[in-house]
């Protein structure tokens, strides 16, 4: 038998070392068998509260009809003195219950209180463990599936220490697994090594910042990247990395910044950079500035009587005439048809010549590239004085511009009809043989059915511009040397009303625009493009459309085969009460025999 | 009360239950229940069926142990049969598999079949488990948590020739391996008495890392290094002879000590013992100083029993086989010491490996290498 003092020793090391066995069950049975063997307890209970303030009651030797010790409190019916109650730590994680069929002595409770003291520690360090448990398991389900955040850790020696699946997408899985290879794809490199280095000498959290990474492929990538430095006793053990992929925020954000300085539609820059622009040479004070304003002439008309693809057409060439003129300076598109050109530290003289370089230029543009002509008014501005603004100098282009729009528009007449007709004949020089012959047989007839001076005027103006609505026709279709498809003619029906709109827009051209439209209709209504039948059908229209026939028939057009007169003669005839006037078909016939017959051998 | 004992050394397994079934019977009359001891060697299901007929008993419970004890001494080979007859003596039995990983739900398994019907307030419940299977003490706890303190417990783990092959355990309803025996019997007053007669040596040790069996550190450090530098530097090879007679005592409330038997070395120098040691506890290193001082402590448990029952008419015996390996040809003489202390009132048992018994009609423990003797009679 062991002696007093060494069992009571014995016994106090066996109720204060008391450790998780790694279930609430087994606890409970660990504290049976102690209870039991150390203090021949007969009934034990264990009472545990969780953190969700359920309680669970685990009991021993009531028998088959267990009891809550809480609630029935089984030991207030026995003697106190054989009953051992105790709350298992403040605030109570738990109750202990014990009772044997005699008295606990003093130094009994006194082992009992430290084993319910080692039972509380062990059950606070359980719940504890259970929560960090938890933690780190939330905290790895997050890092390991965080969406679009890759991140990883590592230590001193670049050795990757955690990681998740994102970060394998961005920096590949090779990268990982050769320690510090990762390194080595951030750019700029060296920047990103001295930032290492202050992080593991500091111990600082690096703020997002922007990175760029090279892909296993060897492509670029941007990277919001944050460096976190984890601290154990104050020194740094291992940095955690955060990554997120922002090479397509990027583009979008260049993206915007190129739509936010240029002008979708010329390219050029845009008025919201002009303004920036002259306040950035304000704050500088770069003098002298010179501004050089250009504005397109008669884009209204061009996008009224053509559309606005043949409008912006044309704003798009004016753009590729300044760029061809200024290709080292700024260009913008500082209005809806106004364009102005940037000289820093150029004085009048120099901004003045570049301006008539410009126009010189516009004229050889012109020659090569359009089927609308291309005319601009321009004008320029200085501002020498550093306390005035660049601002100035565009107000005085502007202004200079609009007082050589009203000057060259007055000496030239410009007129939107006019200056489409002399380029469509410039371009299509069989358009214009076409309207010459059709001018002078258009003339004849109109003399021969007894029009008025007036008329004849209107006749003749007619027959030189009643093809103008080609102008707004493919180049193919106009240069097409074989038959037309029916697409193709179809097309080619616009221009009859091509023709009108300009007309109706163009002063010269206006009290033509009428017979313009209808010189493809039929004298049985079966023409286009309104279906107009016999006198419904503007007179100078029908005598248009016989001249028209004629000649196309006898002048050989390309894909048109020469018809000789005699056989021409004879489908007018034919075509005399169905497709023309009969009546003018009878004095034009008449004419032409007249005339011998054949007036163009 | 009327007991009957009858053993037979027959190698035959019907011809030794016969015999010994029919001395039995013949004693007491018809039994309400009947103890079955046997040994190896014998066809375990032919002596239940031919106990069963002989005697007619209603219950049975029964174990093979090392070796039968009978009234002429310990026999290595045999069948004994105790059959307890008497109006008031009613009996339960119950035989359940042994659950590895959840002992103390057998255990309560095993208490709850050995209560079903008619209410028991009070009685004694014999144990028999396998002495090879499970965490035997763990398994008691559970039949304690269901039964109670009213009960007073007593019994021991089945064995073998010492092979650790199979064990065997019986009720009237067949023979099982891996599995709990158990007898609740009432109507008759039994008293049991434990003692080993073990002394410590040396300073304390303190168990500081154990699952179940399974001892891994002792001192926080490898439990067998421990073990060997405490006995001079023992090798593995000397472990088993060395364990016989060195096993660890952990202590009860009374400063006695429980012995706990190692049985094998394992991984990383741990050691396996028999039944499971304590997390945590204070233990010593044990030894037998002669056969006397264990034959002394065997007569003490015994005079304790035998003054607990007013009017004492049998003893049951479950002593373990190494004690009575250690102690030879002093075994006998030990037997014979509590024949003469008991005064020619019968006893049988068998060699166990591992008792289960209580003190002061606690919870029951179980033991190993200890001496249990449990003393039937009446109070009346």
């Amino acid at each position: 038998m062991m002696n007093p003092g060494a069992l009571e020793l014995a016994f106090l090391y066996e109720v204060s070392s008391l450790a998780w066995p790694g279930s609430e069950a087994d606890l409970f049975d660990e504290v049976i068998e102690k209870a039991v063997r150390l203090f021949g307890v007969q009934r034990a209970a264990l009472v545990l509260h969780d953190d969700t303030g359920q309680s669970t009651c685990y009991t021993w030797g009531f028998g088959r009809n267990k009891v809550n010790v809480l609630k029935e409190r089984p030991g207030q019916n026995r003697n106190p003195g054989r009953v051992y109650l105790k709350e298992l730590g403040s605030p109570p994680l738990g109750n202990l219950y014990l009772e044997r069929n005699e008295d606990f002595l003093e130094n009994e409770r006194r082992l009992l209180d430290v084993f319910s003291g080692r039972l509380a520690n062990i059950l606070q360090l359980h719940i504890w463990e259970r929560k960090t448990r938890k933690l780190k398991e939330r905290f790895r389900l997050v890092f390991e599936n965080m969406p679009m955040v890759g991140a990883l850790s590592f230590d001193r020696e670049g050795r990757i220490l955690h990681y998740n699946r994102e970060v394998q997408k961005i920096l590949g899985q090779g990268a990982l697994l050769k320690d510090g290879d990762w390194f080595t794809r951030i750019r700029p490199a060296a920047d990103f090594q001295k930032l290492l280095t202050r992080t593991w000498e500091t111990g600082q959290v690096v703020e997002p910042g922007e990175w760029q990474i090279q892909t296993p492929e060897g492509d670029l990538r941007w990277a919001l990247l944050t460096l976190v430095p984890v601290k154990q006793d104050e020194k740094v053990e291992e940095v955690f990395c955060m990554i997120i992929d922002i090479t397509g925020r990027k583009q979008m954000e260049e993206e915007l910044r190129r739509l936010s300085i240029f002008d979708s539609l010329t390219g050029l820059y845009n008025r919201n950079y002009f303004e920036q622009k002259i306040r950035q040479l304000d704050e500088e004070g770069v003098r002298p500035v010179s501004v050089i304003v250009c504005d397109v002439d008669g884009l209204k008309p061009v996008n009224d009587c053509l559309g606005h693809r043949q409008g912006d057409e044309l704003l798009q060439k004016a753009a590729a005439l300044i760029r061809e003129v200024f290709p080292g300076e700024e260009a913008f598109r500082v209005g809806g048809d106004e364009f102005a050109v940037i000289l820093p530290a150029r004085d009048r003289e120099a901004a003045q010549k570049a301006c008539s370089i410009l126009m010189e230029t516009r004229e050889k543009f012109n020659m090569g590239h359009t089927v609308v002509p291309l005319s601009i008014s321009a004008g320029v501005g200085v501002t020498e004085n550093p306390r005035r603004s660049v601002y100035d100098a565009y107000k005085q282009a502007d202004d200079e511009m609009y007082r050589d729009k009203l000057q060259r528009c007055a000496a030239e007449r410009y007129d939107i009809g006019r200056s489409l007709l002399a380029a469509l004949f410039r371009n299509y020089p069989h358009i214009e043989r076409h309207a010459r012959r059709v001018k002078e047989l258009a003339g004849l007839l109109g003399k021969a059915a007894g029009l008025s001076t007036g008329e004849m005027d209107n006749l003749l103006l007619l027959a030189e511009v009643h093809d103008i609505g080609k102008v707004g026709l493919p180049d193919h279709i106009l240069r097409k040397n074989k038959p037309l498809t029916k697409d193709e003619e179809e097309e080619v029906k616009r221009h009859c009303e091509l023709g009108y709109r300009i007309a109706r827009c163009s002063p010269a051209l206006n009290q033509v625009a009428e017979p313009i439209l209808q010189h493809h209709e039929r004298w049985d209504g079966q023409g286009y493009p309104q279906g107009l039948k016999g006198e419904e059908i503007h007179l100078l229209s029908r005598i248009l459309a016989i001249a028209d026939a004629y000649e196309a028939m006898t002048a050989g057009r390309p894909g048109q085969k020469v018809t000789f007169t005699e056989k021409a003669m004879t489908e007018l005839r034919q075509g005399a009460g169905t497709r023309f006037d009969p009546h003018l078909v009878e004095i034009f016939l008449k004419m032409l025999q007249e005339e011998n017959g054949d007036i163009f051998p | 009360m009327k007991v009957g004992v009858g053993y037979s050394l027959h190698p035959d397994s019907r011809e030794a239950a016969r015999k010994a079934a029919r001395f039995a019977v013949a004693r007491s009359g018809p039994p309400a229940l009947t103890f079955l001891f046997t040994t190896e060697g014998y066809n375990q299901e032919e002596i239940l069926e031919t106990v069963v007929a002989e005697t007619g008993t209603p219950k049975l419970v029964g174990a093979s142990g090392a070796g039968i004890i009978t009234a002429e001494g310990i026999k290595k080979h045999g069948v004994g049969v105790v059959t307890l007859a008497g109006e008031r003596i009613t009996a339960r039995t119950a035989l359940v598999e042994m659950l590895n990983e959840r002992a103390d739900e057998t255990g309560r398994e095993l208490a709850e079949r050995l209560l079903s019907g008619q209410t028991l307030e009070e009685g004694t419940v014999f144990v028999f488990p396998d002495g090879l299977a499970g965490n035997i003490a763990r398994m008691l706890r559970g039949i304690y948590d269901v039964l109670g303190p009213r009960f007073t417990y007593a019994g021991g783990g089945t064995g073998d020739n010492m092979r650790f092959f199979r064990t065997y355990q019986m009720t009237e309803t067949g023979v099982a391996s891996g599995a709990v025996a158990a007898a609740l019997v009432a109507g008759c007053s039994f008293a049991t008495g434990i003692g080993h007669g073990w002394e410590p040596f040396g300073p304390p040790l303190l168990i500081t890392r154990t699952k179940g069996k399974v001892v891994f550190e002792i001192d926080e450090q490898p439990a067998f290094r421990v073990y060997s530098r405490r006995l001079g530097g023992i090798t593995g090879e000397e472990f088993p002879d060395c364990a016989v007679r060195h096993p660890l005592g952990v202590p009860d409330l009374s400063g006695r000590f429980i012995i706990r038997d190692p049985f094998k070395l394992g991984a990383n120098d741990s050691i396996e013992f028999v039944t499971e040691v304590p997390y945590r506890a204070v233990a010593y290193l044990m030894r037998y100083t002669s056969p006397e001082s264990l034959i002394r402590a065997a007569l003490e448990a015994t005079v304790q029993a035998r003054n607990a029952v007013k009017f004492p008419g049998f003893a049951l015996i479950f002593n373990c086989v190494s004690r009575s390996l250690l102690m030879g040809e002093h075994a006998d003489r030990e037997l014979e010491a509590i024949r003469n202390t008991l005064g020619g009132l019968p006893v049988a048992g068998f060699l166990t490996f591992g008792e289960v018994g209580s003190c002061a009609s606690g919870p029951p423990l179980f033991y190993n290498k200890t001496f249990l003797i449990a003393m039937g009679g009446t109070s009346l």
